[in-house]
């Protein structure tokens, strides 16, 4: 959506690369007829009084100079599209073309309270009276045929003669049930027929007997010329021409399966199969459904997804009795579209960058500036292969992914309850409200009630912009601003690091923390692959040192496009703190395969990682901690070199004025934290604004805040392996924010920094007893 | 007569629910509660306060009031959630040179809104 006020929005290709490789940059401009492009090093983010403020240095590039500026559009709407370079689809002259239909938005009228935190109204406007199941409709000349939901009217529309003809159902589909529509296309008068079966699944929301539907039908007659237009066949969308592209118009909300065109030929004839998608089958060996879409026909008319519809969901004929994509692919003949997806704004490149020998691994921005308007466009730079530093930072992109845009503050009732406090918002976030072409987050939910599951690093984040706030945390940090903090503790202490992220962890494996001494996480790894548990868990094994330096780590299920690098995604099960849920049947992730939800529910609790794991959250205020008996241990006396016997740690800092807050991890022997773990510290009581978290409630009790359970704590906690591997743990969102309160001279830099420089010394730091529980 | 739906049936027993919880507030919400609130609109608060923080901050988010960050150091601006206004937001005047003042300002209209004669229970307690 274009406006008035001048603005500068871009994103990389991709998040990361190495030196010698390429970055391609997309940029859009509004009523910035120039901008000037550099490149900076990103060193502190938080701009306010409390910190060192934002800090940046600029640096030479390829790219700095002033570059003309032009606006590109940018629009939402998932679809697959079908390359026919023999027009199979458009020179037929009868035709049918059969489809299963889910509609989930047919009528403008989406439930309200929706979702964890009750999402009662809708920031992102739309228009879905007309959605387009399959054809090769052109909005724009009104030529093509297709058959689309009119105002939730089954209909058949096509131009003829220069005139749009249509035959529609006279009953809108219901939402959430699936139909069979078929349409009959014969030239020369022989009409067209239009009918639609309501198809009995298990996947219905309304039993057959309850919704009494039944097969309803149309005919009319036609004319010898149909016009099949330009615009590409497309499935889930129409098309719009835009410039020299075709846009996605009439996106369809819900899920399509089944999809086939025949050609009827003359009377008599038998039919012949065009096309035969099957949405369920890949042609990958390992069955994963990503971006190519299956034409069982022999004419091999492959499709592409774009905007990243939801595959992996349960079709029609889906039995409740698998739950793998991979093992029942007729059940998971489907795609489910949204008229809001969008994972690749698909703007011209701006400028490339090739990342030059010299320059060192860190995070970096291209920096976009005209008149005063400033935007960053965060990427991370990785070292040489085998060129290593001591020290990687492990920079949570998968959760900068995952809150992406984040809208909750603007449509959900339950917005400023869950938070404890009134939302403060940021500017950006106005920005963002303006723009709601830019997408959702992965907390948030469809137009048409579905949750988020796809996070792309290609379309503007607003939210990772280094200076931005995050509404529900007071004015604090979070994403990469609060890993900033990270960054720039380190420089305060005269320690280099690499910079890595999710998706080099997840793609290279253990062998990408080859040669580091110490790998530092990010303050919020909420969101990993099964990949880089392993990864970590073999560094440890190896005798790696891991400073956990956040909170609600190691959480939940992402996963990542392979063949897709910028695509990250993040469904919901069925148990635990969740923003929403996947449907049962839809619940496994289409690009690895990995069932959704919390590691602790798939056998892999970050307490076993880590020696701490999620136990609550709460955002009104942050508190210090304590330290506890094990502090003492002179095993552990390196910690606490240069901090008091009484002093509180961390009552101070730019998150809720303590280091334990947000979302905090506690100690548990019963889901992994190893008994020989030392607990050296422990938070002061937490208000009644952090509740137990759900996966820990198995039946609702009463009494469930801070001030009432033992378990809503954060704790720290050093644990030393039989490797000589060590994993330093704070459970805490909030800790990092406190490393430079007074200039970083605290107890927690303090203690950070002591614990960093102890893990960078060969030696084990103590022995652990065989068997000990 | 117009067939009823289920968002019908389910808004009826709603209004039956909102005269409920919105006597109940009424009860709760005392002068004492009140002062109690503004004299620290960030908390921590009793369970008393902590009922009526929880009903406010449960209401529909149409026409909600937050706060909006002005600097780096505040100011801090209220406004009200609009979905159609530029940034989905209308913005008051006045400005907070602390976010605590533009939560207690927060909270006073809200009480002030709520124990109005012409308050809609439905706009208080949750939809």
């Amino acid at each position: 959506m274009r406006h008035d006020s001048p603005h500068i929005f871009g994103y990389p290709d991709r998040f990361s690369a190495r030196p010698g490789e390429t970055l391609t940059f997309h940029v859009s401009c509004e009523n910035i007829p120039a901008y000037d492009a550099s490149l900076v090093r990103l060193r502190h983010g938080y701009t306010g009084a409390s910190g060192p403020g934002f800090l940046e240095t600029e640096l030479p590039s390829s790219f700095e100079g002033t570059l003309a500026g032009a606006w590109h559009e940018c629009r939402p709407g998932s679809y697959v599209e079908i390359p026919d370079p023999q027009g199979l689809l458009r020179g037929i002259d009868g035709f049918r073309l059969q489809a299963t239909v889910f509609a989930t938005l047919p009528l403008d009228d989406r439930s309200s309270g929706l979702g964890a935190y009750h999402v009662t109204q809708n920031s992102i406007s739309r228009d879905n009276a007309a959605q387009s199941v399959m054809g090769t409709w052109d909005k724009t000349t009104e030529t093509g045929y297709a058959l689309i939901l009119d105002g939730g009217l089954p209909t058949f529309v096509w131009s003829a003669d220069g005139q749009v003809e249509r035959l529609a159902l006279d009953t809108p589909l219901l939402p959430n049930q699936w139909y069979e529509l078929e349409v009959t296309y014969a030239p020369a008068g022989d009409g067209v027929a239009l009918i639609c079966r309501p198809r009995d699944s298990l996947m219905n929301r309304l039993s057959a007997q309850a919704s009494a539907l039944h097969v309803e039908n149309a005919t009319a007659t036609t004319t010898d010329s149909l016009d099949a237009g330009s615009a590409p066949f497309r499935i889930g969308a129409s098309s719009a021409s835009f410039e020299d592209t075709w846009s996605a118009a009439d996106v369809f909300n819900g899920k399509i399966g089944e999809v086939r065109v025949e050609r009827t030929g003359t009377r008599g004839d038998a039919a012949t199969t065009i096309a035969a998608w099957h949405f369920g089958k890949s042609a990958r060996e390992d069955g994963l459904l990503l971006r190519d879409v299956l034409d069982e026909s022999p004419n091999a008319l492959h499709g592409t997804c774009l905007n990243a519809p939801t595959r992996a969901v349960a079709g029609a004929s889906f039995s409740g009795r698998v739950d793998d994509f991979r093992l029942a692919p007729d059940e998971y003949d489907a795609i489910h579209f949204h008229d809001d997806d969008i994972t690749d704004a698909g703007w011209p490149i701006a400028f490339s960058f090739v990342v030059p020998d010299d320059l060192p691994s860190g995070v970096y921005a291209a920096r976009l500036r005209s008149d005063g308007i400033v935007q960053h466009i965060p990427f991370f730079v990785l070292p040489h292969r085998g060129a290593t530093r001591p020290v990687a930072v492990l920079f949570s992109t998968a959760t900068y992914l995952a809150y992406g845009n984040d809208r909750i503050a603007f449509e959900a009732d339950g917005a400023e309850v869950i938070v404890g406090h009134t939302p403060i918002i940021d500017p950006e976030d106005l920005t963002l409200q303006d723009h709601p072409e830019f997408g959702r987050s992965c907390y948030e939910l469809h137009n048409d009630g579905s949750g988020v599951v796809f996070g792309s690093v290609r379309r503007p984040i607003l939210t990772m912009q280094p200076k931005h706030r995050a509404w529900f945390q007071g004015e604090g940090v979070w994403g990469l601003p609060a890993d900033l903090c990270i960054a720039h503790w380190l420089e305060t202490e005269g320690i280099e690091f690499d910079a890595l992220t999710d998706q080099d962890l997840d793609r290279e494996g253990a062998g990408l923390l080859e040669g580091y001494d110490v790998v530092i996480t990010g303050a919020h790894p909420e969101y990993v692959t099964r990949g880089e548990i392993e990864a970590l868990d073999q560094f440890t094994a190896g005798g790696g040192r891991l400073m956990y330096l956040g909170g609600n780590g190691f959480f939940a299920t992402v996963s990542f496009d392979p063949e897709q690098r910028h695509l990250m995604e993040l469904r919901r099960s069925d148990g635990g703190t969740r923003p929403h849920q996947s449907a049962y049947g839809d619940q496994r992730h289409a690009t690895s395969g990995e069932r959704a939800g919390l590691w602790r529910n798939k056998g892999l609790p970050p307490q076993r990682l880590l020696g701490v794991g999620f136990v609550a959250q709460g955002f009104d205020r942050g508190t210090h901690y304590v330290r506890l008996q094990d502090s003492f241990d002179p095993r552990v006396r390196f910690a606490f070199e240069g901090i008091g016997d009484h002093e509180l740690l961390g009552d101070f800092g730019i998150m809720g004025g303590g280091a334990a807050g947000a979302e905090i991890d506690c100690f548990q022997p019963v889901l992994g934290s190893s008994s020989q773990a030392l607990v050296l510290a422990t938070s002061a009581p937490m208000s009644d604004a952090y509740l137990l978290a759900a996966e820990e409630v198995f039946e609702m009790l009463p009494g469930l805040g801070g001030t009432e359970q033992v378990s809503v704590r954060s704790d720290i906690v050093l644990t030393a392996l039989e490797s000589g591997g060590a994993v330093f743990s704070v459970g805490s969102i909030a800790y990092t924010a406190a490393l430079s309160h007074a200039g970083y001279d605290n107890n927690i830099a303090r203690l950070t920094g002591n614990v960093l420089r102890r893990l960078l010394l060969p030696e084990p730091l103590f022995d652990i007893a065989y068997g000990q529980r | 007569m117009t067939a009823r739906t289920g968002d019908d049936r389910l808004a009826e027993i709603q209004a039956i629910f909102d005269g409920h919880y919105t006597e109940r507030l009424r009860t709760a919400l005392t002068p004492d509660v009140a002062a109690s609130i503004a004299a620290r609109p960030l908390g921590p608060y009793d369970d008393r306060c902590a009922r009526v923080v929880r009903a406010f901050a449960n209401a529909p988010i149409a026409g909600k009031l937050v706060i909006l960050s002005l600097g780096p150091d505040g100011p801090w601006g209220i406004g009200e959630i609009t979905i159609g206004a530029p940034g989905n937001i209308v913005l008051f005047p006045e400005t907070f040179s602390t976010h605590e003042d533009a939560a207690r300002q927060i909270f006073l209209r809200r009480r002030d809104a709520f124990l109005s004669p012409l308050s809609d229970p439905v706009t208080i307690s949750k939809a």
